[in-house]
């Protein structure tokens, strides 16, 4: 039972591997890769001995449920504490990021160097990774919410710091910007919504809130919130999940943030930090369900996301801005699942969607690095110059069109059976409209991606298959998304010493088994395969008939090719309302705070410097004339009050 | 009048004339030579007020060390050899304040109301007493005390020390 | 014995009489005569309070001890400010505090 209540050592030991990255930077040789590398693979053979004892707790009727800090900061009414909680939920993840964490900087590696040099700021790259790593473990096992703000503002931050990584280059510099902001909006929202629930609760543990959110509505203890303050606090926490999981209306940033190194998208805004949003809501599900309401707010964002993101990575021609609308909506997808209140089935899908993303991220990777072009026009072809990260991306993409019996036909079932037995058909109908999309986006992806002629004979004579370090992350992951999905079945999560299957694992409020449904799995195998077919029909070849289809409509093809003015609106806002109101505030700022509440002082006591210091001799039998007079009237004034 | 308060009166006369003199004389030796009267002066009051002790101490430290360390001082800075005023040009107003603090002074002593003893009942000091305390509650004091000398003195000598190329 | 108010008295004298030199006199020297004689009135208050309170404060000894550190870090200060006097007159040639203005920005 040790390592249950030593969990924190494994976002510790990243975190001491980036203060001695940031203190000794290039002087460590090799930039420190290795370093960085070692401390994630602790943390992922740490993984398992926490698993060990959090499974051997549950055999032993004791729930494998930990909890351990102290107060860091201790105020009036006001506790600042460093806490950290060992669940099921928190499990899953801590197993998820640290594996894609080390199988990626495992690649990146090979990726971060051009001819075997090392790119510039090598180790910082590393040291980013080592603080993100620290970061989001730290949000996955934080018990409390403002430690979970902490960390999460700390992934944000590093978030930021990799997609502007290449700084030199301006478009990397406005889309770290533009994730910061965008981000920050939602951001501000989880800090309200956590402000609030304090000043209702007095507490920021997130078992206190969920308890004070349930008294009143679901057993029979006086209500501590009314239901208005309640859905307000709640769904201004749900923004903050928004942000960061990229939810519309906030998803513009995601496909930009595909600025940075690609291991980073594939770590960062694929597989962990995307889903910290999911993955927040998912720890705060009762308070989600207590909220009147909430479940529904979240059902219809995940659903709209994960249609509009599926539109719109139909048109992308950049492959990682294709992937990058695909995990908008895959997380919307995942929202939908939680929407419905099925915990276990929104990580499943989080846990085989982290893999089968991180695994196409790799892929996509690899083709740019070898062949330093990410336009999809100018590639294709590919598979028989790189075999290998072919048929892992291949694999990769048949798991998100959910083809059985990859992982993604498991999980994305499961959110199909959820969403029928708790929510209405349009909804069913939408999802599986959603999945159809998802296909379809995927196969055109590979299909003029790797498949076909080549368009450039360049780039063709450029490309080999990339070296050992890329690849055997690629292998890994491919094998992870063939087997990862049967961990569904009861059986195999017995057959691993775990209670049952996902869903015997991870639950609220009561285990599930895993729910075959014929009809759905026939009719989300059938959806699957139509888009396959209909990416083949469509973009086959010249993509004659898909330039038809876009020719059919041109408004609709022009909409979406702008997806949808979402990112004009913004600027437009930006334009019309918050620059002039920063205008208004910068010469607010100037006038009254610089001009005379700053330099107003300072003026006047340089002014009156100039003329005093005429008055000011040097000499001491002047200053002692002073200071005897000073002392004679402050006694003077001592003897009149005292009388 | 007992012989005590006589000699007391008397101690205070020269003691005053003593510091009339270290403010007044023309001559800066004679400054530092009135000084050694008004010290010794002191050290008869300390006497009067049964704390030997300090008299003992008040001799040594001042009449010894600090008057030497002044007429070194005065030797020099050559002070004899230069003549010239020896008053700045702040008399009258000094003279005011110092006659104005010495009023206040003298007000506020007698219109205050001193709870002490009867003074014919108070008792000599031992010798020993004082020792006692000074090493058991006032040991840290005494110590830091301590401290402050050497500093002070390795201070004097750095400040003595030639400048860098000074011969 | 003297009542305390005489004494008091008489150390009050002392000081002013220190206090004028301070102000008034010109040599260096002879100002810190000056804060001796201020300084000694002070320490004569003191005595005379601890030995006037002896019985009426429980038989404290702290004024005593006061006058000793008194003179201790009189000796000190003596000490330094005679080193800087030597170092004023040797850089500036005089030992007159207002023919000095170093004091100042």
């Amino acid at each position: 039972m040790y390592w249950l209540d030593h969990a924190w050592i494994i976002p510790a030991i990243p975190a001491c591997a980036f203060i001695a990255l940031f203190v000794l930077g290039n002087r460590i040789p090799r930039g420190g890769d290795w370093l960085s590398i070692t401390a994630i693979a602790s943390g992922f053979v740490l993984f398992f001995f926490v698993l060990e004892a959090h499974l051997d707790s549950i055999q032993a009727g004791l729930g494998g449920l930990s909890n351990v800090g102290f107060n860091w900061l201790q105020f009036e009414g006001f506790t600042l504490r460093i806490g950290f909680t060992v669940d099921s939920i928190a499990l899953v993840m801590l197993g998820v990021v640290t594996l894609v964490a080390l199988l990626v900087q495992i690649y990146s590696v090979a990726y971060m160097r051009h001819h075997g040099k090392p790119e510039p700021r090598y180790w910082w790259y590393f040291a980013v990774h080592s603080l993100f790593v620290a970061a989001m473990l730290a949000l996955v096992l934080a018990d409390n919410l403002l430690f979970l703000y902490i960390a999460w503002e700390g992934v944000g931050l590093c978030s930021f710091l990799l997609i502007g990584f290449y700084y030199e280059k301006r478009s990397a510099v406005e889309a770290a910007k533009k994730a910061f902001v965008t981000t920050r909006l939602g951001d501000v929202g989880l800090l309200i919504g956590i402000i609030l629930l304090w000043r209702a609760t007095g507490s920021f543990q997130i078992s206190d809130i969920i308890a004070a959110a349930q008294a009143g509505r679901t057993n029979d203890l006086a209500p501590v919130m009314s239901d208005g303050y309640l859905i307000l606090a709640t769904l201004m926490v749900f923004l903050g999940a928004m942000g960061k999981s990229a939810q519309f209306p906030f998803h513009v940033w995601l496909p930009d943030a595909m600025e940075g190194p690609t291991p980073v998208s594939a770590l960062i805004h694929a597989a962990t930090m995307v889903v910290a949003g999911v993955y927040l809501v998912a720890r705060l599900l009762p308070l989600f369900d207590a909220t009147p309401g909430a479940l529904q707010v979240v059902t219809a964002v995940g659903l709209t996301t994960a249609l509009l993101a599926g539109v719109l990575a139909l048109v992308q021609t950049d492959i990682k801005r294709v992937l990058a609308y695909s995990t908008v909506s895959q997380l919307g997808f995942m929202f939908v699942a939680l929407g419905a209140g099925a915990v276990g089935v929104a990580i499943f899908h989080l846990l085989t969607h982290a893999v089968f993303k991180a695994l196409l991220f790799l892929g996509s990777g690899s083709v740019i690095h070898m062949t330093e072009e990410q336009d999809a026009r100018r590639l294709g072809g590919l598979w028989w110059r790189m075999p290998i990260t072919t048929l892992t991306f291949a694999i990769g993409a048949l798991a998100l069109a959910g083809i059985p019996p990859l992982a993604g036909f498991f999980s994305k079932d499961e959110i199909f059976v959820v969403v029928n037995a708790y929510q209405s058909d349009v909804v069913l109908i939408l999802m599986g409209l959603a999945a159809f999309l998802s296909a379809l986006y995927m196969a055109r992806l590979v299909i003029i991606t790797f498949l076909g002629s080549p368009k450039d004979l360049a780039m063709i004579r450029r490309a080999r298959e990339a070296p050992l370090l890329m690849v055997g992350p690629l292998l890994i992951l491919a094998v992870l998304t063939l087997l990862v999905g049967f961990f569904a079945f009861d059986q195999v999560g017995r057959a691993l010493g775990f209670p049952g299957g996902i869903n015997n694992y991870v639950y609220f409020p009561l285990p599930e088994t895993f729910h075959f449904d014929d009809t759905i799995a026939a009719a989300t195998g059938v959806a699957s395969l139509a888009g396959i077919g209909a990416a083949f029909w469509l973009f086959w070849g010249r993509a004659e008939r898909a330039q038809r289809l876009a020719a059919f409509a041109p408004p609709v093809t022009v909409l979406v090719q702008n997806k949808f003015y979402m990112d004009d609106l913004y600027q437009a806002a930006i334009d019309r309302l918050v620059l002039p109101a920063g205008r208004a505030v910068a010469v607010f700022d100037r006038v009254v705070v610089n001009d005379t509440g700053i330099n107003g002082p300072a003026d006047f006591t340089r002014y009156g410097a100039s003329w005093m210091r005429y008055h000011v001799t040097g000499r001491i039998p002047d200053y002692a004339l002073f200071m005897v007079l000073g002392i004679a009237a402050a006694g003077a004034l001592g003897f009149l009050v005292r009388l | 009048m007992s012989a005590t308060e006589i000699v007391f009166y008397g101690i205070a006369f020269v003691m005053i004339g003593g510091g009339l003199g270290v403010v007044l004389a023309r001559n800066i030796v004679h400054s530092a030579l009135a000084l050694i009267l008004a010290l010794g002066a002191v050290a008869g009051i300390y006497v009067i007020l049964t704390v030997e002790f300090l008299a003992l101490t008040q001799l040594v430290v001042y009449g010894g060390a600090v008057i030497m360390l002044v007429l070194f001082a005065l030797m020099l800075t050559r002070a004899r050899e230069r003549p010239q005023a020896l008053f700045g040009k702040n008399r009258p107003i000094a003279f005011t304040i110092a006659a104005g603090l010495l009023a206040a002074f003298v007000a506020g002593i007698v219109a205050s109301e001193w709870a002490t003893a009867n003074p014919d009942d108070i008792e000599p000091v031992p010798f020993q007493e004082i020792g006692d305390v000074l090493f058991s509650a006032w040991a840290v004091p005494f110590e830091v005390i301590s401290v402050v000398l050497v500093i002070a003195m390795a201070g004097a000598i750095l400040l003595s020390q030639p400048d860098q190329g000074e011969q | 014995m003297p009542p305390l108010e005489h004494v008091l008295v008489v150390s009050a004298i002392l000081f002013s009489i220190g206090v004028y030199g301070v102000l008034t006199r010109r040599n260096a020297v002879n100002i810190l005569m000056s804060v001796e004689l201020m300084l000694n009135a002070v320490s004569i208050n003191m005595v005379a309070f601890a030995i006037y309170g002896r019985v009426a404060f429980d038989n404290t000894f702290t004024g005593i001890i006061f006058a000793f550190f008194i003179v201790v870090v009189a000796a000190a200060e003596v000490a330094l400010a005679l080193g800087i006097v030597v170092r004023l007159f040797r850089n500036r040639a005089t030992a007159n505090v207002d023919e000095v203005n170093l004091l100042k920005w």
